[in-house]
């Protein structure tokens, strides 16, 4: 399957859960651009599931942007990302610039920053570990 | 002074057509709306007709509405599309002139999963590798009762009291009704309330069959709704929705809103009897419509129109004909009562709303919808049941009837607004 494939198979998961048109889904839209509500990720990866046979989940997505940090060292005790778990999202995001964020970030805000291409570089990596598998 | 409440938005989607104008342009003809399902491979029921509303009823959602419209089942979607028009009715947009004085009250079913989606779940429970994690998380809340009630609240912003009533055939009924409740007592001034539903699916229509409710004149779909004839055989199911926008009186005359009627009176009992039998001699019938009467502080000769639940079993329509003659005595023999089932179908959790509907449609138009297919009385049905055709009547107060599967009845009652 093609990086293309998996894009164009991802964006249709995306507006067939949010009733929303294809061209809505870019792989740069982040789901705040999109409004998502927690419901609506995990109607996407039902519907990524039937599609690609691939099981992912929102805590999948959530490590990858933890990274190589620990619960402890990205949040600290009232649930707010550190400076460490600050400097870990730029790395993760390129366009994360801690100076725009509104007020405090915690872990349900967190959420708002995934964009539709975390997702698809999760597939495309768990497709490519299936197929290594299988061969 | 007690709180007085007027109807001032009505919408419906049914059987008969997309909307309530069409809707009961073919009640005053005398149309049925029944015919072969289609919504599933029915060839192996017994039954095997409904009432089925058609798809091109349903507008092409758009904005807000598309992107709710995964948690609507069939039902709700219907719901959906009533509740709009009768906002648009009133005159209203989302949240009214107050959001939290504005609620919604609803009589629905839920929904089932259909085989196709039953055999998905197995199979994928089953299946190495799959499990729960490839299931549909949406599909539950879809079918949950209490969803669509939800869904109207956000899509009209109606932030007041909100509830939905699950009591099968008497649901939208009690909805209405409770509804009437929340404006009189000043817990809201506006109440988005009706009922919709769809239960033409596989286990349902399996499920009122297996009980021996469901009529299997297969061979004539429009004569097999006919209630209070001798030879009618069960019910067909219809599907649809009704929505009324009630309204306080005071506040409706305030912006000058169009008053189609007011919502008078109330009354509703338990039978207590028996799970599916209804009792012979009318049982809790007669108190609920007697309630009702006295509630709207009406006596039983100032009723000139009766919409009967009517349902085309010889049970209901012998115990409803019996608890019509103990409330109204001898004037029974002189009040039009009709069964618009006879044209719809049963609509179940949507019936009583759409029937109260009509009664509204009754007033306004000063015409009496026909009970067709009575074509040979039931000779223990003795009333003038208003055959084949739509009568004139002069209509000030009318009362509908609603009664279900379980021993609820729920009866209301409209009158002309002064």
């Amino acid at each position: 399957m093609t990086r293309q494939e998996i894009v164009d198979g991802v964006a249709e998961c995306f507006a067939a859960a949010l009733g929303v048109d294809r061209d809505k889904v870019a792989l740069e839209t982040s789901f705040v651009d999109l409004d998502i509500e927690s419901i609506d990720v995990l109607d996407i990866n039902f519907r990524i599931d039937a599609k690609f046979r691939i099981t992912t989940s929102l805590r999948e997505l959530r490590a990858r942007l933890l990274g190589d940090l620990t619960e402890e060292e990205f949040f600290d005790e009232k649930g707010l990302v550190t400076d460490a778990g600050l400097r870990q999202l730029q790395k993760v995001l390129p366009d994360f610039d801690p100076e725009k964020l509104e007020g405090e970030l915690d872990e349900e805000k967190l959420f708002s920053l995934f964009t539709v291409r975390h997702l698809v570089d999760l597939i495309e990596e768990k497709l490519a570990q299936t197929a290594r598998r299988g061969a | 002074m007690k709180r007085r409440v007027v109807i001032t938005g009505m919408g419906a989607v049914s059987p008969l057509g997309p909307d309530l104008v069409s809707t009961w342009a073919a009640v005053r003809q005398g149309k049925s709306g029944v015919g072969p399902i289609t919504l599933f491979d029915a060839s192996t029921f017994p039954c095997r007709i409904a009432a089925e509303v058609r798809d091109s009823a349903l507008d092409p959602l758009t904005g807000q509405e598309r992107r709710l419209a995964k948690y609507l089942n069939r039902g709700a979607r219907f719901g959906m599309a009533a509740s709009r028009m009768a906002m648009a009715d009133a005159g209203l947009g989302p949240g009214a002139d107050a959001p939290t004085r504005l609620g919604v009250a609803v009589g629905s079913s839920g929904s089932r999963p259909d085989l196709k989606s039953l055999g998905f779940i197995c199979r994928t429970l089953t299946e190495p590798g799959r499990g729960p994690a490839a299931l549909d998380p949406v599909g539950f809340l879809s079918r949950a009762s209490s969803t669509g009630a939800s869904i109207l609240a956000i899509v009209h912003n109606a932030q007041g009291p909100t509830l939905n009533v699950s009591t099968a055939c008497a649901a939208s009924a009690q909805a209405i009704a409770a509804a009437f409740r929340i404006i009189q007592r000043g817990d809201a001034d506006l109440m988005i309330s009706g009922g919709f539903d769809s239960m033409i699916c596989e286990l349902d229509v399996l499920g009122f069959s297996l009980v021996g409710a469901l009529s299997t004149r297969n061979a004539e779909p429009q004569k097999a709704s006919r209630p209070f004839d001798r030879d009618r055989d069960g019910f067909v199911l219809g599907e649809g929705a009704a929505v009324v926008i009630l309204e306080e009186r005071a506040h409706a005359l305030a912006r000058g809103a169009k008053i189609h009627a007011e919502l008078a009176g109330y009354g509703t009992t338990m039978n207590a009897y028996r799970m599916t039998d209804s009792p012979p001699d009318g049982g809790g019938a007669v108190q609920a419509m007697e309630a009702a009467l006295a509630d709207a502080g009406v006596r039983p000769s100032d009723v000139s129109y009766i919409n009967a639940h009517g349902t085309s079993t010889a049970g209901n329509d012998r115990s409803e004909t019996a608890a019509i003659k103990r409330v109204f005595g001898d004037y029974a023999y002189q009040v039009p009562v009709s069964s618009t089932k006879s044209m719809t179908g049963h609509l179940i959790a949507a019936a009583g709303a759409l029937e109260l509907v009509f009664c509204v449609c009754s007033l306004r138009d000063q015409i009496v919808p026909p009970t067709i297919n009575y074509e040979n009385p039931d000779p223990r049905c003795d009333l003038d049941y208003v055959p084949l055709q739509a009568r004139p009547v002069a209509v000030g107060v009318a009362l509908s009837n609603s009664f279900a599967f379980g021993g609820n009845n729920a009866s209301l009652v409209v009158r002309a607004h002064r």
